[in-house]
């Protein structure tokens, strides 16, 4: 009763009101510096006590004096600036440490010491401040509400601690509400409780009031300038809010996306697909598709236009595809040149294999960087939910495989998933594994078809023919693995093995048999070729003379530049170059006429058709004499009947090779058959 | 200074005048391109295939064929030659049009555009020659 008296009769109601107004807006930024205090680690956590310190210190403080000025003692009335300046340092020190000590994780040190040791200081600034309060009258102190001022402050600031420090949910600003309503009672319940154990009787004689005019315009410059500490302490906090969001942001962007492209990365686009995925299941969302898609060729400009260039070609790429996407659709690199497309809204097949049909035409468009052209492709695999499965796994795996088959399929194109898919995949995937183990282990045979003079029927050479030998299926056919070996990029080490043996193995037949080999056009197109076929002749010491390299027209289309500076340097070595298969392709006389060619082999699908055919006569005939005419041997292959052997022989073909003669055989057997020959030769 | 040459093929499903109208107004957009990027050039449009002469500053040229290949309304984009240049072919005109059509008057042009179609990729510098006296005709 004593307390609310005092407030109501004593005071001056303006100034309490002002005092008011400074306390709660005091408190209000104190608890949210505090709050982010309790979150600062190593220096910076001094740094933000101290600025709470001095905020809450500042307003606390201001709260105080501003009361005071509002206190009606009825008598003169001074101040002691010392004492008054260090009720000021109690108050911003004592809570700095009592804000330091309520960051400590023991909970009791940082509830119970923390909250003590601001209540007490509070306590100490408001009682040092009454000493530098000098009123002249007769001053007496009541020891019981003294006590019960500094319990409660002490009990109210433990409390806003314990508010403050709770790790309850629920949103942060109602925690902050509770604790600046805390603090507040505290300091409010301190100071009239205290100035309620406080009476002055006035000394008689002296009858000079206060001056209220004076002190209510030092009140109102208290309260400026402490306000203006609360609001610089506020501000401070509000710009470190601002940039640690800022940074925060930057920091999720930089995680969740490609630095190169500034698209969605891998582990984006796995959460968004994962997200996709959970609300088709709730049923958010209609049917959604997947596309994969792979870069054709990327890897050769990287490696021959270099890195930089690379990227720029990646990023490039990335814009053009986002001239394709509609605005649900999701585009992601995945890393290297592999990309992602999550097509959020799929209404039927036809709209997503136009958007496929897009990307491919988009891909396949000629890039031109720096003064480069680069021509690229890209490969399309395509899962859709829920038809191609409904979760992460399946469409990945599905898009995956779907992607898989359209490089299968000659790339530059997309696969819409297909169950079948699978299998074949499985079957495919097994054989590359295979054949990466054969070309380690070297399961590979040389088998040899031998050649004859289509005049004397005497051996001329062999061709060597590559033989892959299964440990499970037995002997396969080049056909099954060449393709394979090509687009996985063994051609050239199977290719140099052959070779390597081939000549080995020919070196040991009679001076005057050759043996041909035949070439890829990856290896014509590689730069290692000509001294890889020197050293298989050094090696196995045949003379160059008696090694021919074969090559299709297929290997001449589009390279013909280098294949023909290749083909010359081989020349040079005393290699002969034969062009097999004549007759199939483009059957380009300019080839005949560009290329340093020795021979040409006609193909069996011709031999086959003859004599009975008049148009397979004719074209064989041709070709034999213009071949003749260019000073170059022919060669028929696939001579299976007397006949064609007849016919062939009477054509103006120079060699025949086929089953009639013999059939590939391997290395022991062709030996044998040449050895045989040689020592029948004088008998006959 | 470089020039470019490219080919490719409309697919704006429209009959042979509104593709010509359509090639108007996107030649008018790319004429006022042109003139901030610094290039000049030509466009022709033989039965539904563009072909297009782009020269200025390499940067520039690169500038402008990206934009042209983000653009779907055509296809089968192909780049006959990109060669640095000793100067402007067409230093009068930031996108000049030649398109083939019906009018009777116009048959030469449509013959020469026929022609400048069927060399381009093999002869491109006759081509070139050829679509230079085709610009400085007078015509429509």
């Amino acid at each position: 009763m004593k307390v609310i008296s005092c407030v109501l009769t004593q005071h001056n109601m303006w100034l309490v009101l002002l005092a008011a107004i400074m306390c709660i807006v005091g408190m209000l930024a104190s608890v949210q510096l505090w709050q982010r205090s309790l979150v600062a680690i190593g220096r910076s956590r001094v740094d933000w006590c101290f600025l709470t310190g001095v905020t809450a210190g500042s307003a606390i403080w201001a709260t105080h004096f501003i009361a005071m000025l509002g206190y009606e003692p009825h008598a003169p009335v001074t101040f002691d600036p010392q004492l008054t300046i260090i009720s000021i340092i109690i108050a911003i020190l004592g809570t700095t440490i009592g804000f330091w000590l309520s960051g400590s994780r023991n909970r009791f040190i940082a509830h119970v010491a923390g909250g003590a040791t601001i209540g007490l200081s509070i306590a100490a600034m408001h009682f040092v401040g009454m000493f530098a309060y000098r009123v002249d009258g007769f001053v007496m102190w009541d020891d019981l509400y003294i006590a019960a001022a500094i319990a409660m402050s002490v009990t109210l600031s433990v409390a806003t601690t314990a508010i403050i420090k709770s790790e309850q949910s629920g949103p942060r600003y109602r925690r902050a509400a509770q604790a600046t309503a805390t603090f507040v009672a505290g300091i409010v319940a301190l100071h009239f409780t205290a100035m309620a154990a406080f009476s002055v009787s006035p000394l008689r004689g002296v009858s000079i009031a206060a001056d209220s005019e004076a002190f209510g315009a030092m009140a109102m410059a208290i309260a400026v300038v402490a306000l203006l500490i609360v609001f610089t302490g506020m501000s401070s906090h509000l710009i470190d809010g601002r940039a640690r969001i800022a940074s925060q942001n930057e920091l999720l962007h930089i995680a969740t996306h490609d630095e190169l492209t500034g698209l969605a990365n891998r582990r984006q686009f796995k959460e968004i697909l994962r997200e996709q995925c959970e609300e088709f299941e709730f049923g958010h969302t209609g049917p959604f598709t997947l596309m994969m898609i792979d870069l054709d060729r990327f890897k050769p400009v990287n490696d021959t236009l270099g890195h930089s260039l690379g990227d720029l070609v990646l990023h490039k790429v990335a814009r053009r595809l986002q001239k394709v996407l509609d605005p649900n659709d999701h585009l992601a690199r995945l890393g290297g040149d592999e990309f992602a497309i999550i097509c959020a809204e799929t209404r039927d097949t036809s709209q997503v294999r136009l958007k496929a049909g897009q990307i491919v035409e988009m891909l396949s468009r000629p890039l031109i960087i720096q003064g480069h052209l680069i021509e690229l492709g890209g490969s399309v695999g395509i899962a859709s939910a829920p038809k191609d499965g409904a979760s992460f796994d399946d469409l990945t795996q599905n898009a995956d495989i779907a992607l898989y088959a359209a490089k299968a399929a000659g790339r530059s194109t997309f696969q819409l998933y297909q169950p079948s898919m699978s299998e074949e995949i499985l079957v495919r995937r097994s054989l590359e594994a295979d054949l990466r183990r054969a070309v380690n282990r070297e399961e590979f045979e040389v088998y040899y078809q031998p050649q004859t003079d289509a005049k004397t029927g005497a051996f001329t050479g062999a061709e060597a023919l590559v033989r892959w030998n299964h440990p499970e299926r037995g002997l396969l056919s080049p056909v099954i693995f060449i393709p394979l070996a090509e687009e996985l990029g063994f051609i050239g080490s199977i290719g140099s093995w052959v070779l390597k043996k081939a000549c080995m193995d020919a070196a040991t037949w009679p001076a005057h048999l050759t043996v041909a080999v035949n070439l890829s056009p990856i290896q014509l197109l590689d730069r290692r070729l000509v001294r890889i076929v020197k050293n298989a002749l050094a090696e196995a010491n045949l003379p160059a003379h008696r090694l021919e390299l074969e090559i299709t027209e297929t290997s001449l289309i589009g390279n013909d530049v280098q294949a023909l500076a290749v083909l010359n340097e081989l020349r040079e070595l005393g290699v002969s170059i034969s062009l097999d298969d004549f007759g199939t392709g483009y059957s380009s006389l300019s080839y005949l006429h560009r290329f340093p060619i020795n021979r040409i082999k006609i193909d069996r699908s011709f031999i086959s058709r003859v004599p009975n055919d008049p148009d397979s006569v004719s074209i064989i005939r041709a070709i034999a004499q213009l071949g003749t005419s260019l000073g170059m041997k022919i060669t028929a292959e696939g001579i299976e009947t007397d006949e064609q052997r007849v016919f062939s022989a009477g054509g103006g073909c120079d060699h025949l090779q086929g089953y009639l003669i013999s059939r590939p055989i391997p290395y022991k057997q062709v030996a044998c058959l040449f050895a045989e020959a040689v020592l029948q030769k004088p008998a006959a | 200074m470089h020039r470019l040459i490219y080919t490719s093929v409309a697919d704006i499903e429209r009959d042979g005048a509104s593709l010509h109208e359509e090639t108007r107004k996107i030649v008018a957009i790319s004429a006022t391109k042109n003139k901030e990027r610094e290039l000049t050039g030509v466009l022709l449009l033989v039965n539904g295939t563009f072909i297009q002469v782009l020269e200025g500053k390499r940067e520039n040229i690169e500038d402008a064929f990206e934009t042209i290949c983000c653009d779907l309304r055509h296809k089968q984009i192909k780049v006959i030659e990109l060669e640095p240049a000793k100067g402007r072919l067409f230093a009068n005109w930031d996108m000049a049009f030649v398109g083939s059509t019906n009018e009777p008057t116009q048959l030469h042009v449509n013959r020469d555009l026929q022609h400048i179609a069927v060399t381009i990729d093999a002869r491109p510098a006759q081509a070139l020659r050829q679509i230079l006296q085709l610009v400085h005709l007078p015509h429509d």
